[in-house]
């Protein structure tokens, strides 16, 4: 690589990495990824916006523990949280009643209850609870032959299956199933009994009984704002207007209205705060479908996401392999810490950036130069393994320092090799970079996740499609940049 | 800068080996090895394959340290501190050839001109007149290697040896690999080439013939350890040593 083309790299890697930091906005609301936080969240930005105060939205991160760390870090100001929630997953105190003194530690505190309980309820498929007439979650003791599954959260959680399992006494085996996926299972008969949202708006579309908690094991889930102490009074006040405001009813409607009926979430939100406090002026100009903005925009951050990702990794790892490459023992430790690394499940790999870099691109960034660094780091140190001794003799012969060994033998020789963990470690970034919406980076997950999340095949496309499209792409341009660098008789397809 | 080393020490020698070994692990490689290599001479180390020939030329040019004795070059002891220069002053051709599959051949000769940082123009114009020498044409120079047969990608190996006119030239078995043909030629052209382009020479090779053709001084090595040395009639007609002469006489037939 000549000098011009290292500066251009530098460049473009820069400015990848500092282009989503140049807007700024005065509060960045955050929310979790379903339906009814994406609903609350977006309310609140109409609301804020209608006030003229600007808005960054952060919607659709991965859970309680990303929000709350986000939150915590300052990377986002305010999300919708519930009361019962924060008692046993954030505060762990288990007691809803003294929420205040147990964040204000934290420099946390809860704003303006919005009116509605959001409690976890047992759905059971109506025809099986018929069936073996049950209507109570305590007649689930000796039962056999059910099927249940629960979103991931539930099963973990204090206020989840393990301590609910045991307060009933319940010895039932459960497996794990995304939520927004939960009612489809049901209505093929695949699962017998889901945990759910008493506010669901799938729970008035499908045949399903709600077992009541009739030893009384759940705690309240008030929605309210999860806030820090520091919140601009202007945004509390804004807060405060929605007090009150949404009942359970409410809510149902609104969640059926967005995940069933094909609404989009801003046009619900939209009309729910103009028929409750009056029409705005700001409508937008819609020349230009919006879908066909946001396919850009979460394409083009996609790509700025995976490229960034790539070009660390390619610049770290070959040079890594290079400096280890004349010795075998440290060759092995750094291709075992590279495997490790790989072997972490990469939303959990997200999830660690967070304390560390918190959301947004520059931890998505990392995570996928993690992830990258594994395929190249093996590719080099494979194809600098198998060069020929000879030309390492000759090498030597002609006086070369290692610099010159390197760029003369070494890496030339490898190229073929290099190029080809490139193309794995890009086609791998591709797939992982859809991840990184779980931590407010965007890309082509946000489409993915919310539409999963929403149950929205349409919006799935919008993410998966430009998705298989840029992992061609990058493979069509890997077969183009190996033209350029390598000479024919040498490439891949000739050796093999 | 190495023309001018040899003119400012004529009456040094350029190589020289003093009771030098090399022992790698378990195995007494080389024992008791004394060499001279004298200005302008061209020297053949003739063994059997693993009777340390290669390397004892290893030693020349510091890819190989003594484990005992000492080993000079122009009269100064041999480390690897300056094994950069020495090396630049050092030609090396090898059997296997080892250029560069993903150069041009006229890249591969001008790969050491490229390490010493001539400029560009001064490479070229040296390579024209190697290639000339070696008889490589202008079109082999912009072929790559792998298009060209055994005898040319040679002489373009030799080529890249000679670019810097080094003191000493080192040849491991480097005819070894070609048909008899091919190989009689490639004698010739070194031959027409001592004086011009070759100054002294150390070569080792399992083939007396080729010996006899290249080289004014024959060294016999069995095992390790040098049997016997001295100018070639010399050792030709006077083998003194049992393995030496049976040597030569396979070689006379």
């Amino acid at each position: 690589m000549n000098a011009r083309l290292r500066l251009a790299a530098t460049g473009l890697l820069g400015w990848l990495l500092c282009a989503p930091f140049t807007a700024h906005s005065e509060v960045t609301i955050g929310s979790k990824n379903f339906t009814e936080n994406h609903l609350l969240a977006e309310i609140m930005a109409i609301m804020l916006e209608r006030q003229g105060i600007s808005v960054q939205r952060r919607f659709g991160l991965g859970g309680t523990k990303i929000c709350f760390d986000a939150l915590r870090n300052g990377e986002i100001d305010v999300y919708p949280e519930y009361s019962g929630t924060i008692a046993t997953a954030i505060v762990k105190s288990g007691n809803v009643e003294t929420l205040a003194a147990d964040l204000e530690p934290l420099g946390l505190a809860t704003y303006s209850p919005l009116g509605f309980n959001n409690t976890y309820v047992l759905a059971m498929r109506q025809t099986t609870a018929t069936q073996r007439n049950i209507t109570r979650i305590s007649q689930l003791a000796g039962e056999q032959g059910l099927t249940l599954a629960f979103s991931h959260e539930f099963r973990a959680r204090n206020d989840g299956w393990p301590q609910l399992s045991a307060h009933y006494g319940l010895t039932l085996p459960t497996s794990g199933i995304e939520h927004a996926l939960a009612y489809e299972a049901i209505a093929a008969g695949r699962v017998d009994i889901t945990d759910a949202y008493s506010t669901d708006g799938e729970l008035s579309r499908y045949p399903v009984t709600l077992l009541e908690d009739d030893l009384s094991f759940f705690p309240r889930y008030d929605a309210l704002w999860l806030a820090r102490t520091d919140l601009d009074p202007a945004i509390a006040a804004v807060l405060q207007q929605l007090s009150g405001k949404i009942d359970e009813a409410t809510m149902q409607a609104l969640n059926a209205r967005a995940a069933l009926a094909g609404e989009s979430i801003p046009s619900v939100a939209a009309d729910f705060v103009a028929s409750t406090f009056g029409s705005s002026p700001t409508v937008r100009s819609a020349a230009w479908p919006a879908w066909v903005d946001a396919l850009l925009a979460n394409t083009w951050r996609h790509i700025q996401l995976t490229l960034a990702g790539l070009l660390l990794a390619a610049l770290v790892g070959v040079a890594l392999a290079l400096a280890v490459q004349p010795f075998p023992a440290a060759a092995r430790l750094v291709l075992s810490v590279c495997g490790l690394a790989q072997t972490i499940p990469s939303i959990a790999l997200l999830a660690l950036m967070i304390p560390l870099f918190g959301i947004g691109i520059v931890p998505a960034v990392i995570a996928l130069f993690v992830y990258a660094l594994l395929p190249i780091v093996r590719a080099t140190l494979t194809a600098t393994n198998a060069i020929d001794p000879v030309h390492l003799t000759v090498a030597a012969a002609l006086g070369m320092n290692n610099a010159e060994r390197r760029q003369h033998v070494l890496v030339p020789l490898s190229m073929p090799h290099i190029i080809a963990g490139l193309r794995t470690a890009a086609v791998i970034s591709i797939g992982t970079a859809t991840l990184a919406a779980f931590i407010g980076a965007g890309g082509l997950g946000q489409p993915i996740w919310t539409g999963l999340a929403l149950n929205d095949t349409q919006l799935i496309l919008q993410g998966a499609i430009p998705a298989a499209v840029l992992a061609v792409l990058t493979d069509l341009g890997f077969d183009l940049l190996e033209r350029r660098l390598v000479p024919a008789h040498l490439r891949r397809d000739q050796l093999n | 800068m190495t023309a001018q080393n040899s003119s400012e020490t004529p009456d040094v020698e350029v190589a020289q080996l003093d009771s030098v070994g090399v022992r790698i692990g378990e195995n007494q490689i080389l024992e008791d090895i004394d060499l001279l290599v004298p200005r302008g001479s061209v020297v053949a180390v003739i063994g059997a394959s693993g009777s340390g020939k290669s390397t004892l030329l290893r030693l020349l040019n510091g890819l190989q340290q003594a484990t005992s004795g000492r080993v000079l070059r122009d009269g100064r002891l041999l480390t690897s501190a300056d094994s950069r220069e020495i090396r630049f002053n050092t030609g090396y051709a090898l059997q296997q050839i080892g250029l560069l599959p993903h150069l041009s051949v006229r890249q591969n000769i001008e790969l050491p001109l490229q390490l010493a940082q001539w400029p560009r123009a001064r490479r070229h114009e040296r390579c024209d007149v190697l290639a000339a020498r070696m008889q490589v044409s202008q079109a082999q120079l912009q072929r790559y290697p792998h298009e060209l047969s055994g005898g040319q990608q040679q002489r373009a190996g030799l080529a890249r040896a000679m670019a810097l006119k080094p003191d000493l030239l080192l040849l491991d078995e480097a005819f070894s690999g070609l048909d008899a043909i091919t190989r009689v030629e490639l004698h010739d052209t070194f031959n027409a080439l001592r004086g011009a382009e070759i100054d002294s020479c150390l070569l080792v090779t399992h083939d007396l013939a080729e010996a006899n053709r290249l080289a004014d001084r024959l060294v016999i090595l069995r095992h390790g350890r040098i049997v016997r040395q001295g100018l070639r009639e010399d050792v030709l007609n006077d083998p003194r040593d049992d393995y030496a002469a049976r040597l030569i006489e396979t070689f006379i037939g």
